[in-house]
């Protein structure tokens, strides 16, 4: 107490050490939100990355026809037509033992499929197939523990004539009686034929002819259920066949002589291979009444003759390789996740994962890649673009991230919900900027004091509604409202504008001493019951607007004009959400307008303008600043808002500016799926992607917002 | 100083003109004044504006008491009392400007042209086309200075640029701004320096054509060149209009004006021709404070 330099000395310590306090708190805050945007964007950006491919060197093995992967890509089985089947362990590759299949040397093998069933012509003429497969002793993850096991089926004689088989199938029995079936295709002296037989058939197979005028069938694949044959010619035609009417169904052509077929997993792009390298997958697709056979997408190239082509079972990535080089494309993308040079190429593989490429040459010579690309479905032209996806004639932007299936097309288009979120907003502003701005102007200029001292607060209340509650309310409560009654709640406005229009000359009319006393900064307590009448006769209106104009039933007029009606529609979210930004847009217009200097508008008035006129002129354009960031941050705020789209939209993401039905916003789409995502997935990081989407445009608008405010304070401290 | 003698003196002067003739008290700095001279013609002038039986209350508490005044034709009326006397609240009272303040209550008449301002008939809005009015710290619009001028032409719907062109040449010229600002009308009111501001809102005031300009303090914020030629102004303007200006400033009070009112408390303690008042006023407080005892 004494000593006033010890004091002093004291202030001063107190003073430093609260400025630091403050600056490391306000440091903190930055570097937090710094720090979450660095998080959100490292888990967005794997998405773009490189898929890594990193060659590996197995080894030797007898130079094999066609090889299959593990699923562990740990061991292979490879087809020998001179050594018949053989098992490998990786490294090494280490031989395993089998039992003997069919007599050596086989003249044929046709190349195994995704599940590794392969077809051989053995040295009997007689047919054989096998699916081989690896036991693994109670998961063990030691390949040298493994056994490998392949059961040949009985022989199928194909009879008299030599025959070289194109395309097998093995159709599961239905289980109601009646074994499997085969169905094989294959050309016998040069002309297509396929049959039907059960799986324990032995007498020889009876074949019927398929007529291919003019062209020789150089590969053929069956669909997925063996009810289709595909048939690729010397002429660069694709075929679809009907066997058992032995119709052609469609056809459709190719730029070179085909040399190999294959199938995307799903088993609805069909992969074809040309003579001279060209790459193409096609569909089977209904455009109107009439299902054609069309071109999903052509891929880069390969150098030479398509030798093969194998698919993933994970996603829609396929291999396919040809005598000089091999690579790995992406059918969503079209992007070449691997492309790599490759001499002497006879037989390659793809690990069921995708991740382990094999390939296998004439000398037995093995050449491996690994490959890393955890999202090749997902590139910036799927994300923004239109994009083809699998049974859709036309490119689409779709947001549709998983389906039914293990074999589904994730469809990841931003557009739709970037859409919706401005939809959204769009809806949204229209009903709050109108109300909030005209409602600050009137609190700040025109209100009495009294009735000012009870509004703003009364507004600012209700910023503090929680938005699961208005998105409750406006889900379960409005949205049944508006559609019961929307043909009134269309004609409430104009009702009562017009009422009020007729209703204000009238109070001019009144006597002065009648108003002074009554009105005076209180004619929005008069415009009350005007709006219950309004309301009133909106209601009474309405039925009969209904039946005069609408014929009865609105939504069915709607229906009749291309209008689809949802119960869940942008008016009630427009309304919800409306709500919840109506307190912040206000708030801080009201501050804007009645932070306009008191002598600007008396000013105004002593020039002899009326108070509609100093509000218009002077205090709008000079608290224009402000109102412009206020409904900034509204915007913002709309853009961001999750609970009310969430509860209200119906989550549609459709692309329509349709008022009557729902959208999907950015932020209602994170809080749906996220759920849904499996972490580190492409869905996942997708989401980020929004996140961090959502994160700039709201950081964008409230800069902007944040920027204009402080030019407008610097306007007001010349004034 | 001297004053023109002799000379038609109208009521309540003429009960006061007994004093004249008295000896004068030295008010040296009155005498360096170039300006007021108070002319015969004014003295003569009928009342543009009369003040009667003025009573006003803020909310309970009453802030005027019966003030009776008039303001003659093309004439200046100071009106000087020292903070708080209520000078400021009867010039509002003067455009009605008041009644933008909640509580404020008003009794008696002020008649402009003989008709009373305060009748419930009376159209407030027009009232105030009447009245130019000129805050103590200057207030242009954020807008440009054309615009600042034509404000008042604008809201009254005039839409022809000739008129406007005209009218803001005009205004701007009476205000004495025309040569400094003519190559810039285009640009922001708030570029110019404070004088100039101030001159601007009196060139606003001017454009609407007022029969009354109503100043408030209009110098008050003003360095001492800016002052002198908003006086000098002051002085053209009250050969086409009628002024009531509230002043803190002495010395102001005696150069630009002709007659001086002077407030205490809430009432009107004397009112006079300002070379008499100044010379030699009837009331001891009036003289206290014109002399600076107190104030």
């Amino acid at each position: 107490m004494s000593d006033p330099n010890r004091i002093l000395r004291r202030a001063k310590r107190v003073d430093r050490l609260m400025g630091a306090v403050i600056r490391v708190g306000g440091l903190t805050i930055i570097a937090a939100v710094i720090g979450i945007l660095l998080f959100i964007g490292k888990e967005a950006l794997p998405l773009f990355l490189p898929p890594r491919v990193a060659p590996v060197a197995p080894g030797v093995l007898p130079p094999p026809q066609a090889i299959h992967l593990d699923e562990s890509g740990k061991a292979l089985f490879a087809w020998d037509l001179r050594r018949g089947l053989g098992a490998y362990t990786l490294p090494g590759p280490a031989a395993r033992e089998l039992p003997p299949g069919p007599p050596l040397p086989w003249t044929r093998v046709l190349p195994p499929d995704a599940r590794g069933t392969a077809l051989v012509l053995a040295a009997d003429g007689k047919f054989y197939s096998v699916r081989p497969s690896w036991d693994k002793p109670a998961g063990e993850n030691d390949p040298g523990q493994w056994k490998a096991e392949a059961a040949w089926s009985p022989a199928l004689d194909p009879g008299p004539q030599p025959c070289e088989p194109l395309a097998f199938r093995k159709v599961p029995g239905s289980g109601l009686g009646g074994g499997d079936t085969l169905r094989l295709a294959g050309r016998r002296n040069g002309v297509l034929a396929w049959t039907e037989a059960p799986a324990e058939a032995s007498g020889p197979l009876a074949w019927t002819p398929l007529p291919l005028p003019g062209a020789e069938a150089q590969a053929a694949s069956w669909s997925a259920d063996a009810s289709q044959l595909f048939v690729g010619t010397s002429t660069g035609r694709l075929l679809v066949f009907d066997p058992p009417s032995g119709q052609l169904l469609r056809e459709a052509a190719f730029s070179q002589p085909v040399s190999a077929l294959g199938w995307v997993l799903g088993g609805t792009s069909l992969l074809v291979g040309g003579r001279g390298g060209a790459l193409e997958a096609f569909q089977q697709v209904r455009v109107g009444d009439a299902v054609v056979l069309q071109s999903l997408r052509a891929f880069p190239p390969l150098q030479g003759e398509v030798l093969g082509l194998a698919a993933s079972q994970r996603d829609k990535r396929f291999l396919s390789w040809s005598a000089e080089s091999l690579a790995v494309d992406h059918l969503t993308t079209g992007r070449r996740l691997l492309s790599a040079p490759a001499q002497g190429l006879q037989g390659a593989a793809l690990s069921p994962r995708g991740d382990l490429i094999l390939g296998a040459t004439a000398q037995g010579q093995l050449r491996g890649w690994t490959l890393e690309a955890p999202h090749p479905e997902v590139s910036w032209g799927t994300l923004w673009r239109p994009t083809r996806y699998e049974g859709y004639a036309e490119p689409q932007r779709t947001w549709q991230s998983t389906g039914g299936t293990d074999d589904f097309e994730p469809k990841l288009s931003l557009l739709p919900l970037l859409f919706g979120t401005l939809k959204g907003t769009f809806y949204a502003l229209l009903f709050a900027l109108p109300v909030a701005i005209f409602g600050a102007l009137y609190t700040s200029q025109f209100a009495h004091p009294a009735l000012r001292n009870l509004i703003k607060p009364t507004v600012e209340v209700m910023a503090a509604l929680p938005s699961v509650v208005l998105g409750f309310l406006a889900g379960l409560v409005l949205a049944p409202m508006f559609e019961r009654s929307m043909v009134q709640f269309v004609i409430v406005p104009p009702v009562a504008l017009s009422l009020a229009l007729l209703a204000m000359p009238l109070w001019a009319r009144l006597p002065r001493a009648f108003r002074k006393l009554f009105g005076e900064g209180r004619e929005a307590l008069w415009m009350v019951p005007l709006l219950l009448g309004a309301f009133g006769a909106a209601m009474a209106l309405a039925p009969w607007i209904e039946r005069a104009l609408l014929g009865g039933e609105y939504r069915l007029w709607l229906q009749s004009h291309g209008i689809p009606y949802d119960q869940r529609n942008s008016i009630v979210v427009g309304f919800a959400m409306g709500f919840a930004v109506i307190p912040i847009i206000f708030t801080i217009s009201e501050d804007a307008l009645s932070s306009v200097p008191r002598s600007l508008s008396s000013a105004s008035l002593a020039c002899g303008a009326s108070p509609w006129q100093t509000a218009w002129r002077v205090v709008l354009p000079t608290a224009s600043p402000g109102i412009f960031s206020a409904a900034m941050v509204g915007l913002g705020r709309a853009v961001g808002e999750t609970m009310i789209v969430l509860m209200a939209t119906g989550n549609t993401p459709v692309m329509e500016w349709n008022p009557f039905n729902g959208m999907r916003t950015l932020a209602a789409n994170i809080a749906v799926e996220v759920p849904e995502a499996p972490q580190h997935g492409s869905l996942y990081r997708v989401l980020f992607l929004t996140a961090l989407l959502l994160f700039l445009l709201t950081f964008v608008l409230n800069s902007a917002a944040e920027l204009i405010r402080q030019r407008l304070r610097k306007r007001y401290e010349a004034l | 100083m001297e004053i023109d003698d002799p000379r038609p003196v109208a009521e309540p002067l003429g009960r006061l003109s007994a004093a004249v003739g008295t000896p004068p008290t030295p008010q040296l700095r009155l005498r360096e004044s170039p300006l007021a001279i108070t002319d015969a013609a004014v003295l003569g002038a009928p009342p543009v504006l009369e003040v009667r039986n003025l009573d006003l209350w803020y909310g309970p508490q009453q802030a005027l008491f019966g003030i009776d005044l008039d303001v003659r034709r093309n004439s200046v009326l100071a009106l000087i009392g020292p903070s708080g006397c209520g000078k400021s609240t009867l010039l509002r009272c003067l455009n009605r400007m008041n009644d933008l303040i909640d509580g404020v209550r008003i009794r008696g008449q002020v008649l402009l042209g003989g008709e009373d301002l305060y009748d419930p008939a009376v159209d407030v809005i027009s009232l105030r086309k009447r009245m130019g009015m000129v805050f103590q710290k200057s207030n242009p619009f954020p807008k440009t200075i054309y615009e600042n001028v034509a404000y008042g032409l604008r809201i009254q719907g005039e839409r022809d640029r000739r008129v406007l062109d005209e009218a803001v040449e005009r205004s701007l010229q009476g205000a004495g701004l025309w040569e400094e600002v003519r190559d810039r009308l285009d640009q922001s009111a708030l570029g110019l320096s404070g004088g100039q501001q101030q001159r601007l809102c009196i060139a606003r005031a001017l454009a609407v054509r007022p029969e009354v300009i109503l100043m408030d303090e209009p110098c008050s914020a003003l360095d001492p060149i800016a002052t002198g030629r908003i006086e000098e102004l002051i002085f053209e303007l009250k050969k086409e209009f009628t002024i009531v200006i509230v002043t803190h400033n002495m010395q102001q009070a005696a150069r630009v004006s002709d007659f001086t009112a002077f407030f205490w408390l809430g009432k009107l303690v004397e009112t006079d021709v300002t070379e008499r008042m100044f010379t030699n006023p009837r009331q001891r407080i009036t003289e206290d404070y014109i002399t600076g005892r107190f104030g």
